[in-house]
Formats: C-alpha cells, structure tokens, sequence
C-alpha cells in the first residue's frame, strides 16, 4: 500500500527525471526535491499561518485573561480557551495537520531517493519490479551516481591531495544548513520559563548533529536532498517574511552592575 | 501554565525525531539485504550472507564462521571462490580476505585505499590469481597467495557481475553495457563490445570459447570470444538473475517472469519452455536426471531434460540460491526461510537442513 502510493510514483518520477537530465542523478535529486517541495507549498504556507495564529493567540488579552482567571480548574480553562479559539476563527490543528499530511511523502521522497540507489542485486530486483512500463531500463541502468566529486551512493570525503584525510563536506553543510534552518524557522519566544521554547532550542542543537551524522554515514545522495530540502524551506520561510534571521545573531548578553551588586541589601525580611 | 502553549513546536521536535529515527531505521546504511551466495567444494558448503560460513556438505554441521561475530558493515553477500587451500570472499567495504580453508582464519586482506566499492560479485580464482570485480568500476587482479594487487582495470561504470576466463583472457560483464575481454597476464584490454544492457551476473564460458550470458533489457546473449562478435542472442520474456546452467549443449535457466528456458547453445533456438508459479532467480541445477529449480514463492521442482515436470517441495519462504552438491544432492537457499539450506536429494526427499547453533 505505501510502496503503491508513495514509493513507487516518487521513484519513477525521480528516475524519470534522471532520464530527461541526461542521466545525472545530482541533478535529478536537486529537482526532484523542488518538485515535491513545490507541490507542498500550500501545505507549508497553511502550517505557517496555523502556528502564527496560535502565536498571536497567546498574546491575546482574553487568552491571558481566561489563563489567569481559571489556572486552577484545567477543565474549564480547556473549555474556555477552545470556545475562544471557536470565536477567534483558529483551528487548534491548523499547525500540525499539515505538517502531519507532508509527513508521509516527506519521508516517502527520502524512502524513493533510497530504493533509487540500489546496493545489491535483491535491491535491483525490487527495484526493476517497481518500474513503470514508460520507463526504459536501458537508458536508467546503469545509474550514474556521479556528481561533481561525490559518488552518490556512497558516503562523501572531499579528498584534498595535501591532506592526508578526506573532508566530510556535504555532512558539514547538512549540518549548517539543518542549524540555520532550525534557527530561523524559530519563533521568538517572550517567556523564557516557555517549556516549547526550551524544547525547541534543544531540538536547535540536537538536530544538526543528528542529521550530520546521518550526512557523514549514509549516501551522498540523501545529503543532497537534506541540502536541498532545507535550503528550500529557509527560502519558504524568507519569501514567506516568516524567517527569524535574528535568531542567527548572538543574543546580548544581560549585564551584571557590580554596583548594585555591592550597594545592593535586602531590604525585608528576618536577619 | 499553558494548556493551548503553542503545539506547534512539539509537533516539530516529534516530527524532526521521527523522521530522524525513521531514516536511520530506514536505511541505517549499513543493514545489507541480498540473498546468499553459495559455493560449495571437496565435502563443504560456503554460505556467504552477512558472515562466511563453511558447512559439512554431507550432514550440516558447522565446520567455522568468518567473523565470528555478524558485522552488518563487513557483511558478505557473494559466493566466495574455493582453491583448496583459502577460501577467498570480497566483502561490502571494501575488502577481499583470505580465509585459511582448514581453520577459518584469516591469512590476508585487500583493501584499495582509493576505491569506496563493495564487492557485489565473486571472486574467480585461476591459477594464483584471484580476479574480483567491484562498484568502484575495477576489476582487481590479486595474488592468490599473498593479497597483493597484480593490476587493475577500470570499467566505464560499476562492476555488479563475475568474471569468466579460459586461463589467457578474462571476460568481463559490465553494469555500463560493455563486455570487455582483458589480458589475464597483463591486465590489458584486448576486445570490447556494447551488449546493449546492463549485465548482472557471471557469464558462462565453454570449452568452445562460446560466452553465455544475459543483459538486462531481457536477452540471452552467446559472444564468440574467438571471433570477438556476438553469435546469437534471443530475446527472453524476463530477466535472469543469476548465470544460466551450461548442460549437454542446452543452456537452462529460469526468469524473474515465471518462466523456464532451454535453448539450443549452438544456434539459441528454443528446446522448450515451462511456465513456473513463482519467479526464478536462482541458477538452475543437476540433479539426477534432470534440474532443480528454486523458485521466489518457495517451490523447489525438478524438470526432466526435457522439460517435463518431475516433483514439486514447497519451503516457507523465497528461494533465491541454489548449489549441486553432488549428482544426488542439492541445496537452496534464499530470504525469509526457516533454515538456511535446506538440502534434497533427486527423489524429492528432503536431507539435512542448516542454522546456526543456536537458533
């Protein structure tokens, strides 16, 4: 069912398109990542409405209002906060439903990418039974995996002939490009007590480790699409006027006056 | 307190984390799935899938394993080459090892520094010589004895198939479509010719100088290696996986299409054909009178000489290897079987079965 749905259109799309781009699978990665992208825009664009209306919705008066009047009786602050968000026009889902409905062929782009690059004959098999009839396999066998220095299908080292080791350079900017999209796509938060704000610095830092990692063992390949994939999504967000490009900058740091520190004595309580 | 603070950003973070965890589940890179080589010499068994394993090919016990721990990165999925002495296997990073037949130790390994290949096909042993393709594109001519790289030669693209040689010239099947003839002693290009496919298996090479072998695109192709041209080729409904079986002047193989063929060596004319129930990717085998078939659904069947049916076995499982261990005895071996060999004598009865201690 998911092979049916998913995995085989992409595979066949992504070497379809290897075909039309003369057999260089860089490229067909490159555009093939576009094309799924693109075709998920709105999806993107409804989840970035759907989040900043919940933003805007907890610096409502009235948010803050029901928060502070019933922060002792949870149920009725759920019923309050929901009839808010009915008047409000806010669908509490409005976030995560489409990013939920991209999931799948987020994954499914990255599954296709995968069963692309077979690695042995039992992959090639599942591979030619998964081709559609239009597609000739003359012309997509044997895949050129090749592009600029990296064989796509194996993990990448720059090697430089004065070094004696060879540079990870497509996880070095799986990486970058995974913090930076990490960073932008954060939305400031007012409360630094904000467990969601704390959450999500953690995942700011684990990510681009994670993903890293995964640039540095797996297939070339599939770095190219995490670059890609989120080189886009940094361009989403700026077109969309929705990147943080001050998350980049380093915060000011809150200065300690030594003078307050000196003069400074507690002014009530026993001694 | 927030009760309604914001779910965006969780659900991010659970995204990220699962598709995280989904990928390296997904492709961990280093999980190989391939179906087992099988080699089989003297009184022994060499099963190649993830470890080397050398079997009692008269009851099933196990004689070693190489490593003796499973290292999913290292994993072996060809058929190692047998001289009697070493038992010769490349593995997927990179390395072909030596392994003393008598004990399972290792006595020597290759690894070419500049290649990031696996090696998909098996080796082939001539003389002292070990000839082994790789993905990097090389055909890799080592000393059999000491490891030590005689010469190499680069193919246009990925090397996924064995080699043939008569002792002179090795005969090379290319993922790029080219058969390339080289110079055993040298390492030198003699001959090459585009065979209009992707080759993914050994050709087979008979005393005539007649090449036997199969492309992608669905031919069965016969080359003359002495007046380097193609002498016939047919066009085959399915691909075959593995090399076809060379017997009495017909060529018999099976398809990924559920079908049997058996054609004329000489000329490629059909002798008969049999539609099967399940695909055939498994080389065929003798068996007592006739062939053993393993087929993807689990059947294992004979066929006479003629092609008319003999019994049928069905294993849970798919069949994908198959090996003659003498005139009354074969194995197969596949993906998702209860035993790893199951064995069968001509009549149809099931002899001993292979696993590892253990399990």
């Amino acid at each position: 069912m998911w092979d049916t749905i998913i995995i085989t259109p992409f595979t066949n799309v992504l070497l379809f398109i290897y075909t039309l781009m003369g057999q260089n699978f860089g490229i067909a990665i490159i555009l093939f990542t576009l094309l799924v992208r693109l075709v998920t825009h709105p999806l993107m664009v409804s989840q970035i409405k759907g989040g900043q209306a919940m933003q805007e919705l907890q610096n409502h008066p009235r948010y803050k209002e029901i928060q502070e009047k019933y922060k002792n009786d949870r149920e009725k602050l759920a019923q309050e906060q929901a009839a808010l968000l009915k008047e409000l026009g806010i669908n509490p889902f409005g976030s995560c439903l489409p990013l939920l409905i991209q999931f799948p062929i987020i994954i499914g782009l990255y599954q296709s990418l995968y069963k692309a690059m077979p690695h042995t004959p039992y992959d090639m098999l599942v591979l030619t039974r998964h081709l559609y009839p239009f597609l000739d396999i003359s012309r997509i066998l044997p895949i050129n995996n090749q592009f600029l220095w990296m064989d796509l299908s194996q993990p990448e080292r720059l090697i430089l002939p004065f070094l004696p080791f060879g540079i990870p350079v497509m996880a070095i900017i799986v990486m970058a490009t995974t913090y930076i999209q990490s960073k932008l796509l954060t939305p400031p938060s007012t409360n630094p007590k904000d467990q969601t704000a704390m959450m999500s610095n953690m995942m700011n830092l684990y990510m681009p480790f994670l993903m890293g990692y995964m640039g540095l063992t797996l297939a070339s390949g599939l770095s190219l699409y995490f670059i890609v994939s989120n080189l886009f999504s940094i361009g989403q967000y700026a077109l969309l006027g929705k990147a943080n490009w001050k998350n980049l900058l380093p915060k000011p740091k809150a200065a300690v006056e030594p003078e307050v520190k000196k003069t400074g004595k507690p002014v009530r309580g026993k001694k | 307190m927030h009760t309604f603070s914001s779910p965006k950003s969780i659900w991010k973070a659970i995204f990220l984390l699962a598709l995280a965890s989904l990928a390296l589940t997904a492709c961990g890179g280093v999980a190989v799935n391939n179906w087992p080589g099988l080699s089989h010499a003297g009184n022994a068994v060499y099963y190649a899938q993830l470890q080397l394993i050398k079997i009692d090919a008269t009851n099933g016990t196990q004689i070693w394993r190489y490593p003796e721990k499973p290292d999913a990165k290292n994993s072996f999925i060809a058929a190692p080459a047998v001289n009697g002495q070493w038992v010769i296997a490349g593995n997927m990073n990179n390395e072909v090892i030596a392994i003393d037949d008598e004990s399972g130790a290792e006595v020597w390994a290759f690894r070419d520094e500049q290649g990031k290949g696996r090696f998909i096909a098996s080796p082939l042993v001539v003389n002292d010589t070990v000839l082994i393709p790789s993905t990097d594109r090389y055909l890799y001519s080592l000393d059999a004895k000491t490891g030590q790289l005689l010469w190499r030669f680069k193919a246009r693209d990925a090397l996924w198939a064995g080699v043939a040689s008569d002792g002179k010239m090795v005969y090379l099947p290319g993922t790029d479509h080219y058969l390339y003839a080289i110079d055993l002693a040298s390492g030198k290009l003699a001959w090459e010719m585009d065979l209009g496919g992707s080759m993914l298996h050994a050709p087979v090479l008979a005393p005539d100088g007649m090449l036997y072998l199969s492309t992608i695109v669905q031919e069965m192709i016969a080359v003359d290696t002495a007046q380097q041209k193609v002498a016939w080729r047919e066009t085959i409904e399915g691909k075959v996986w593995n090399p076809p079986l060379l017997d009495d002047g017909r060529l018999i193989f099976g398809t990924d299409k559920n079908k049997v063929y058996a054609l004329d060596a000489q000329s490629g004319a059909t002798l008969w054909t049999v539609n099967t129930n399940g695909s055939i990717i498994a080389s065929p085998v003798k068996l007592g009178d006739g062939y053993l078939f393993g087929a993807e659904n689990g059947e294992v069947f004979t066929l006479s000489r003629e092609g008319v049916p003999g019994w049928t076995r069905t294993l849970k499982g798919k069949i994908y290897s198959s090996l003659s261990l003498s005139e009354n005895l074969a194995a197969v071996g596949g993906m998702e079987l209860e035993h790893l060999l199951v064995t069968f004598d001509a009549q149809g009865k099931q002899d001993w079965t292979y696993n590892p201690p253990g399990n």
